[in-house]
């Protein structure tokens, strides 16, 4: 079952001299098995919104349903919500603190009310799919690389096993090799298991490579959505956002602009190359 | 969710109060205190009052806001009136049990009560009026004469600095921490006291790991900086004390002396 936004705000310090909307009159639906890029400028609201699908802010007005169940109704049961929706924070590193690996991504399992062995059982699996082996298990987290406490990190919210898997830009401070890496098990959970991703990013290759559907926010609102391709096709406008389009694409505009005849939404560098190639061929420069 | 801690909050201005220099400041503070200690009667309470009320009229503040600074002590305050109530002797008004509550010790309840009030008050509206930056600068000026004696002043004045400055942001990563662990279905608000307490554990160990991180980050940015304590160290802002800053120094020394006329002619 999807998770319906219906027209939600949120207000901090609401009553306060110091009030700030950070999110107004929200329509979305995100239907299962989706990969949802979720861009905007910094302050767009993007953190607010997705701590709504869990039930971590309430709306100060709107309605969140989560499998048919309204977040903050009687008889609808956080916990089961936030165990579906899974919620990787940005930096989620820092929120590591036991002794082992293992111990450390137990504890969302232990939590639902799992016996240890059970936990333990879901903690190995999460890091089977972070491509974490047995030798981790035993170790510290504190004395891992970077790339590796991130993957711990998200191992300790797929152990909790949710269909929906929200990232707050998940390779922010990850050298090239980790961003990658933690992506491509994020694409492959989605591709396999079938698990909804929210990606919410401010690398726009990343989103184009991976999401097939993108929402753009701007200034707490939705400003457009649609695929990758209509939406980085966009160029300029995109860039008075605050935001950028992939490097392909951009130059893919650049030339439509200059009065070339090819497609303007290129999305990777293989359509790019059969684009140039295919039009010099024409002009007869290229054999 | 800890957005509502109003303690040693500043509000910035530009009245009066708030352009006082902040050492004088400090010391009229503390003159103060000394002159509520004074008091003996409802006479004095009044002198004091109208002194308060002055000075915050003047800092352009809103009493509500001041008032606020009570919340915290609210606990404190019945309990001194409490106490009093049933520990004195004197004209009974009822009693339960073994305890009497007396017209006399009502009396010195409600004194003793006032007496914290106006505590409270005159030094939450030094902070409320004063950047913790200042206050510490005016501090470390103070306590600088003390240095001979082996007073680390400009050490202990940074560590205010820094303890002031990094409260809010310690606060605003304990809730980060609190909602990442609350996504992994940790619940910190149900369960009995041991069971709460041990919920903290999840909270607390990254909260210390990223304190000390910060601290380490922060020594090192102040040494790349050439940050090496306070000797030789000059000051961008020199504090010079203006007619306005004597005035108030004289005003409340004055407060202290009609305090003492007051205690001598109650006898």
């Amino acid at each position: 079952m999807p998770i319906v936004l219906e027209g939600i705000t949120h207000t901090y310090l609401a009553g306060t001299p110091m009030a700030v909307t950070a999110i107004e009159d929200i329509n979305l639906t995100i239907a299962d098995g989706t990969f949802l890029g979720l861009i905007g400028a910094t302050g767009s609201g993007k953190s607010t919104l997705v701590q709504h699908l869990n039930g971590l802010l309430r709306p100060t007005r709107g309605r969140v349903i989560v499998d048919g169940q309204v977040i903050g109704d009687k008889g609808t049961d956080l916990r089961e919500i936030r165990r579906r929706v899974g919620l990787v924070f940005q930096y989620p590193e820092y929120q590591l603190f036991e002794e082992t690996v293992l111990a450390d991504v137990s504890y969302g399992p232990r939590n639902l009310g799992l016996s240890p062995e059970e936990a333990r059982q879901r903690a190995r699996k999460a890091l089977r799919l972070v491509g974490l082996s047995a030798n981790f298990e035993e170790r510290s987290p504190f004395a891992l690389s970077g790339g590796q406490m991130r993957r711990v990190a998200l191992a300790g919210v797929l152990a909790m096993e949710p269909r929906v898997l929200i990232l707050d830009e998940p390779a922010a401070g990850l050298d090239p090799r980790g961003r990658d890496e933690i992506l491509a098990y994020v694409a492959k959970l989605h591709r396999e298991l079938g698990i909804t991703v929210i990606l919410v990013s401010h690398n726009m290759e990343d989103i184009a490579r991976y999401a097939d559907r993108v929402v753009v926010m701007s200034r707490g609102q939705i400003w457009r959505q649609g695929t990758p391709r209509e939406i980085f096709a966009l160029g300029r406008e995109l860039a008075d956002l605050g935001l950028g389009v992939p490097p392909v694409s951009q130059l893919a505009i650049r030339l439509v602009e200059q009065g070339w005849n090819i497609r303007r939404d290129v999305l990777t560098v293989d359509e790019a190359e059969e684009e140039i190639i295919g039009q010099l061929r024409r002009n007869g420069r290229v054999r | 969710m800890f957005g509502n801690i109003t303690v040693g909050q500043y509000l910035p201005g530009n009245s009066v109060i708030h352009r006082l220099d902040p050492r004088i400041k400090i010391v009229i503070a503390v003159l103060f205190i000394v002159a509520i200690f004074l008091v003996v009667d409802v006479f004095g309470y009044l002198v004091a009052g109208l002194f308060g009320v002055m000075a915050v009229l003047l800092s352009g503040i809103q009493p509500r806001v001041i008032i606020r600074g009570l919340r915290p002590v609210i606990f404190i305050l019945a309990l001194t009136v409490v106490l009093h109530l049933f520990m004195n002797q004197g004209r009974p008004i009822f009693s339960i049990g073994p305890l009497v509550a007396t017209w006399e010790g009502f009396r010195l309840g409600l004194f003793m009560g006032t007496r914290i009030v106006f505590l409270i008050l005159f030094t939450s509206l030094l902070t409320l009026t004063t950047s913790p930056v200042a206050l510490t600068d005016g501090l470390e000026r103070l306590l600088k004469p003390f240095q001979r004696i082996g007073l680390p002043a400009h050490e202990l004045a940074m560590m205010m600095t820094i303890a002031l400055r990094f409260i809010p942001t310690l606060l605003e990563e304990a809730e980060k921490i609190m909602k990442a662990q609350m996504a992994r279905g940790a619940d910190f608000q149900s369960g009995n006291l041991f069971a709460r307490a041990k919920s903290l554990v999840p909270l607390l160990v990254p909260l210390f790991v990223s304190a000390f991180r910060r601290a380490d980050e922060l020594a090192t940015a102040m040494e790349a900086r050439c940050y090496r304590g306070g000797k030789g160290r000059t000051r961008m802002k020199q504090l010079v004390a203006a007619p306005r800053d004597i005035a108030a120094l004289f005003l409340t020394v004055s407060l202290v002396g009609v305090m003492i006329y007051l205690r001598h002619r109650a006898g």
